[in-house]
């Protein structure tokens, strides 16, 4: 079996071109994923009734499905019933109409969410009891607790967290490929199509998501930093 | 004229009930001190004053407004909160905040003060208190004493009807508790109303109006600091009392 390298700087230089879908996916559920999450994460800590123990059902049911099924049965769900759904709303939206990388997006959103309300879930209960009671204290609304207490505090410690759930996003968006999205991965393999030389268009998908997972984990690692510093030897 | 008004205060936690009926008057400028065994209630009867533990019945009345425990609506409870203000065991100071804007804080957000006014008014604390020098230092950046100084300032920052402090030395160094204590008997010279939780039986002698006795979620005895340290009337009190007379005397 041979290697050839020039073969490989090729599928570099093509799958390069479509960093930005690749980042635009992982991104996009990413943020959709933190705002659902942190809503989610919030309905949990108050314990609001009937919402807090249907998503909490939800997210123990979801958390323990791959993401291939759900891009798949999103994937499907969607073609057999998006437009019998959209005729009975009125809608103009047909499914054939529809860019596949949506899909994707909303498989990932899911995978996002529920990661997302954990990373909170978790960096809230590492707030001391006492940063709560200290709020009510002095009278602070719930809102004003969230805003100025709790946030602040709980973002710098669950950063790591989001760069790994970004990174873990974008290495599942290579499962768009599955609905026909062209992204880094999928961009790749179409070079390798053309020539049957695999290996090679692997071998630079691989060293793209190396390069972009490298990036993410310095720059969250540099952020981290700069957050926590005045957080550190806490002692309540 | 009297502050706050305790009536018939019970709480239970599942099947363990820990206030059996609390009644209580506080006066204004009044300092009362809870004494009692651990496991006694009386943390959670000062945290049921303001609603950190929502006690199951009874009546809360507070600079003339009267809150049914058991019916209290949120609007109800924060208002009440808004009267009190807590001095923490943990000291509990806001840890993303610097010291200033730990006091500047509820200042601008419970009493909608600009921040040139509460900026203002927590600098004057920060002298009051001795910490003028640490007014842009992280609770973590400061030693256990001046963070419970801090307390302390944030807590008079609001200008509450009743001042309530949860075993405010218990968690600091001797050689520190001794400046707290001295900041707390100040603050009681300026005529605050407080209610405090505290082993510190020399302090509580010199300083409090009222020493209250609490045993198994009830008041077994209260009085003047004369009445209950040197004419006890109740046996459990007496002997609660004895592992400290070592204190006392010296």
């Amino acid at each position: 079996m041979s290697f050839d390298l020039n073969t490989m700087i090729h599928s570099l230089q093509v799958a390069s071109q479509y960093i930005g879908t690749t980042l635009f996916m992982a991104i996009i559920s990413l943020m959709i994923g933190i705002i659902l999450g942190l809503g989610i994460a919030l309905i949990r800590l108050y314990k609001v009734k009937v919402l807090s123990p249907i998503l909490q059902t939800i997210i123990t049911l979801l958390k323990g499905v791959p993401i291939v099924l759900i891009i798949l049965s999103i994937y499907l769900i969607a073609s057999k019933q998006f437009d019998v759904w959209a005729e009975s709303m009125g809608w103009s939206l047909r499914f054939k109409n529809f860019q596949m990388i949506w899909i994707a997006i909303v498989a990932l959103s899911l995978l996002s969410t529920i990661n997302s309300s954990e990373i909170f879930r978790g960096a809230f209960a590492s707030i001391k009891k006492g940063q709560l009671d200290a709020a009510h204290s002095i009278g602070l609304s719930p809102f004003q607790t969230i805003q100025r207490v709790l946030l602040p505090q709980a973002i710098p410690v669950s950063l790591p967290m989001f760069s790994n759930l970004l990174i873990n996003l974008i290495k599942a968006s290579a499962l768009g490929s599955m609905v026909s999205v062209v992204d880094v991965f999928a961009a790749a393999k179409i070079t390798a199509q053309q020539n049957y030389r695999f290996l090679e268009a692997y071998i630079a998908v691989a060293i793209i998501y190396w390069a972009l997972s490298f990036l993410i984990e310095k720059g969250a690692g540099f952020l981290e930093e700069r957050m926590t510093r005045r957080l550190r030897r806490s002692t309540t | 004229m009297i502050t706050m008004k305790v009536r018939n205060i019970h709480k239970r936690f599942g099947a363990n009930e820990v206030l059996k009926g609390i009644d209580m008057d506080i006066n204004k400028g009044e300092v009362v001190v809870l004494l009692g065994p651990s496991g006694s209630g009386k943390t959670t009867f000062l945290r049921c004053l303001n609603f950190l533990e929502h006690a199951d019945q009874g009546k809360l009345t507070l600079g003339g407004v009267e809150t049914k425990v058991g019916t209290a609506t949120k609007k109800e409870i924060l208002q009440h909160q808004r009267k009190t203000a807590m001095v923490f065991q943990n000291y509990a100071l806001f840890l993303n905040k610097t010291a200033k804007d730990n006091i500047a804080l509820p200042l601008m957000l419970a009493q909608k003060q600009t921040p040139e006014e509460a900026n203002k008014i927590a600098l004057q604390l920060l002298e009051q208190v001795g910490l003028s020098d640490r007014a842009n230092f992280y609770p973590s950046q400061m030693s256990g004493g001046q963070q419970q100084r801090i307390g302390i300032a944030r807590a008079l920052a609001l200008n509450p009807e009743i001042i309530l402090f949860d075993e405010p030395t218990s968690a600091l160094d001797p050689e520190l508790v001794g400046q707290t204590l001295h900041l707390m008997q100040e603050i009681a010279k300026t005529g605050a109303t407080m209610v405090l939780v505290t082993h510190e039986m020399q302090f509580a002698y010199d300083v409090a109006d009222k020493v209250i006795f609490m045993e198994n979620g009830h008041i077994v005895e209260q009085g003047t600091p004369k009445e209950v340290f040197e004419q006890t009337k109740e046996e459990r009190t007496k002997d609660f009392l004895a592992r400290f007379t070592s204190q006392l005397a010296g």
